[in-house]
């Protein structure tokens, strides 16, 4: 459905994307899983042809971007991340407005946005006006008008982003919906909980580089499951007060009160670590043999956290 | 204390913007620059414009030459009394001076019949006729009072001759004293006492008359005359709604800057839309308001103040349509130059009210300087006020505001060029 292969952006000097290689199958729903400013809404505005690139190349349904790029508009919907949409009219007047902009007819028009006003389950406020709306409410909306033309390929670029629980709740059955019906769906997200949930397949990428990608539990093969632990502590602790003594060890800072420790026979160095803590008068609150997760993925390949904090 | 750290912040922002700043302070400055350059000049080129007006000297006497030559010194008039007829100049006769003003050529006319003279040795009411266009009732005033002016200072004896013809019709058969003894009561009560002008209309005796009205002077309008009550409307029809047009249309052209920010020009961008359809639409819905609120301005026009809008309607029309392409081209260009909201509010202000201020919505332009005046006619406002004046107080029909639809149309194609390139490269890439 989607091949990108060899692309580049550069802004500038600065590189956006470097020698992106994705392949993205027919009613997929993939993620595309990365720190702020990792390129994920580069890589999202180059597909729905916002931006130009200046290497590679992409195919959709096996035709090349820049020479269908108005063909291929119509087969892609697009959620932006900000609530892009009129405040000054109602819901109805922003779907029937981009439903028409999208070339859908008037007699299609008005049954296709009850369709959608109901799969979002704001029918009964139709005809509010939108700055009337909550911001999860106006969210919905935003992904309405890009669904209302039924497309084959949904870019959703963190369609989550300052949404209540309740609405974000929502906006995943919406999606895990749109998935059943066969939608290819590209998600991008800087929550690894969201990318677990949702995506079949998912990419890191990070400094505009595709650094893994694979099912969530292919991605987790990666930390060598049997082989790491996180050890929280009580206070602030720093790296240097344990490299030292564990040259062996691959010990990476987690977070002001955590490390997470990779590397062998962990167990067994579990009491010689404790030790070491109470020597630097470090006190452990917990040591975490738990479920391997994403954020721990990009943690081993980057060293750093997925979020900032 | 929060309240102190946001108004800290607030101002760190504002004064990283240099462009906001300099808006801030420099409109209000410039705008009192083109006030105080349009009341009181710059520099030597104090007071008002000169005022040329024609002269048709029928009495041709020694105090109609005087008169002629008084007004000719004043430094606020420019007398013509000739006019060049193929390699001849010939002297104005009445009716060549109000084919003149009826032509716009000239906005007033001072002539003096015969026996001007004649009325200033009797001591009788000296007839005196100023012929002008209506439109122009601020010039009308000025000369008004510069004649009277020029009268009562120079031909005192009008007042000795009138006090002593009314003297002899008080007298008749009377002592000497009891004539100075009137006479003498009639002029200490008149200056003991003066009286509003108001006051003295409502006397209108024969007893005053000779003191207060030596003059018989005779407004002629010569165009007009059915339109008199509403003669300063069509004046503020193209004026303040050129002005007002001006307003709209910046502010709709910001909408594209607003829609830049909320993201829905990105996404129109995403969706199958041609870029170039984006902003012509947006200058078909500008230009569209603009023509709206034109025509109804003159609807109302019509309707309240009896505008004779059906004069020549496709000149009007045709007026209309180019003068809201040029204030909509204008307005996006000023909506394209500026990144955001409070820069197009600030720049707006600026320039729309600086453009109206020169090209004579605000003001009549003859009160202005003449390089004012000059500067003027690089305005929309000054195209737009004269083919509309053109066609409600001239008569005239499309074939003669050509001029100024040519130059209207000039500037849509320049503004609307530059403003599209400007919007392409800044909101579309």
């Amino acid at each position: 459905m989607i091949k990108i292969r060899n692309l580049s952006k550069n802004y500038g000097e600065q590189t956006a994307l470097e020698n992106v290689d994705i392949a993205i199958e027919t009613g997929e729903l993939f993620g595309l899983l990365g720190p702020n400013g990792a390129g994920k809404t580069t890589l999202i505005n180059i597909i729905n042809t916002f931006l130009k690139f200046d290497a590679g190349e992409i195919f959709i349904d096996d035709q090349a971007l820049t020479s269908h790029s108005n063909k291929i508009k119509k087969l892609i919907g697009i959620i932006p991340q900000e609530i892009a949409l009129y405040e000054g009219l109602t819901a109805l007047e922003n779907l029937k407005f981009w439903g028409e902009i999208y070339g859908l007819g008037k007699k299609n028009l008005q049954k296709k946005c009850d369709n959608i006003l109901k799969l979002v389950g704001l029918s009964e406020r139709k005809n509010d006006l939108l700055r009337n709306y909550s911001g999860g409410m106006k969210r919905r909306i935003n992904i309405a008008a890009g669904l209302l033309h039924d497309p084959k390929i949904i870019l959703m670029d963190e369609p989550t982003v300052g949404v209540d629980p309740q609405s974000r709740n929502f906006i995943f059955e919406m999606i895990e919906e749109l998935h059943s019906q066969n939608k290819t769906i590209i998600y991008t997200t800087h929550y690894m909980e969201e990318a677990e949930r949702l995506c079949e397949r998912i990419a890191i990428i990070d400094h505009g580089k595709i650094i893994a990608v694979g099912t969530k539990e292919e991605l987790y093969e990666l930390l060598d499951q049997d082989r790491n632990i996180t050890v929280k502590f009580q206070e602030r602790t720093e790296l240097s007060l344990f490299q030292k003594e564990f040259s062996d060890l691959e010990i990476k800072q987690l977070s002001a009160k955590a490390l997470m420790i990779f590397g062998q026979d962990l167990i067994n160095k579990l009491p010689q670590l404790i030790a070491q803590a109470k020597k630097q008068s470090q006190e452990i609150e917990e040591i975490d043999f738990g479920k391997p997760n994403l954020e721990k993925v990009f943690l081993k390949l980057t060293g750093r956290e997925l979020r900032d904090k | 204390m929060n309240i102190g750290t946001l108004i800290k912040k607030d101002f760190a922002l504002f004064l990283k913007s240099k462009s906001s700043v300099a808006l801030t302070f420099l409109v209000p400055m410039v705008i009192t620059l083109i006030f105080g350059a349009v009341f009181g000049g710059f520099g030597k080129t104090k007071g008002m414009n000169d005022i040329k007006i024609l002269l048709v000297d029928d009495d041709n006497s020694e105090y109609s030459q005087k008169f002629h030559t008084l007004l000719d010194d004043l430094e606020e008039l420019t007398i013509h009394t000739k006019y060049k007829e193929k390699d001849d100049f010939v002297f104005f006769d009445q009716q060549k001076m109000d084919e003149w003003i009826q032509e716009g050529k000239r906005k007033l006319g001072i002539y003096i019949p015969t026996g001007f003279s004649a009325k200033i040795k009797s001591g009788e009411k000296v007839p005196l006729q100023i012929h002008f266009d209506p439109k122009y009732q601020i010039e009308y005033g000025i000369i008004m009072g510069l004649v009277q002016k020029t009268i009562m200072n120079n031909f005192p004896q009008i007042l000795f001759n009138g006090m002593f013809r009314k003297a002899n019709q008080e007298l008749e058969g009377s002592e000497e004293k009891t004539f100075q003894k009137k006479i003498s009561e009639l002029v200490k009560d008149h200056f003991s006492n003066p009286k509003t002008q108001d006051e003295i209309m409502k006397l209108k005796t024969e007893e005053f008359n000779f003191l207060t009205d030596p003059l018989a002077v005779k407004s002629v309008k010569l165009l007009g005359n059915e339109e008199s009550d509403n003669s300063m409307f069509a004046q503020y029809v193209a004026g303040i709604a050129v002005l007002f047009l001006l307003f709209s249309v910046t502010h709709a052209g910001a909408s594209l800057i607003e829609e830049k920010r909320n993201g829905t020009i990105d996404r129109l961008l995403i969706a199958p839309v041609r870029r170039s359809h984006i902003l012509i639409s947006k200058m078909i819905y500008i230009s569209l308001l603009g023509l709206m609120q034109l025509i109804v301005l003159f609807i109302f026009g019509w309707l309240v103040f009896q505008l004779n809008i059906f004069k020549d309607i496709p000149a009007l029309l045709t007026m209309i349509i180019v003068t809201a392409l040029a204030c909509s081209s204008v307005g996006i260009f000023i909506a394209a130059v500026c990144k955001t909201i409070e820069q197009v509010d600030n720049f707006s202000t600026l320039v729309i009210l600086g453009m109206s201020a020169l090209g004579g919505s605000m003001f009549p332009t003859i009160i202005m300087p003449k390089y004012i005046q000059t500067i003027g006619k690089f305005t929309v406002n000054h195209w737009a006020m004269k083919g509309i004046t053109d066609i409600f107080w001239y008569n005239k029909h499309l074939s003669d505001i050509y001029p100024s639809i040519l130059v209207l149309l000039g500037i849509t194609i320049v503004f609307s060029f530059v403003a599209i390139k400007i919007f392409n490269r800044r909101l579309m890439s």
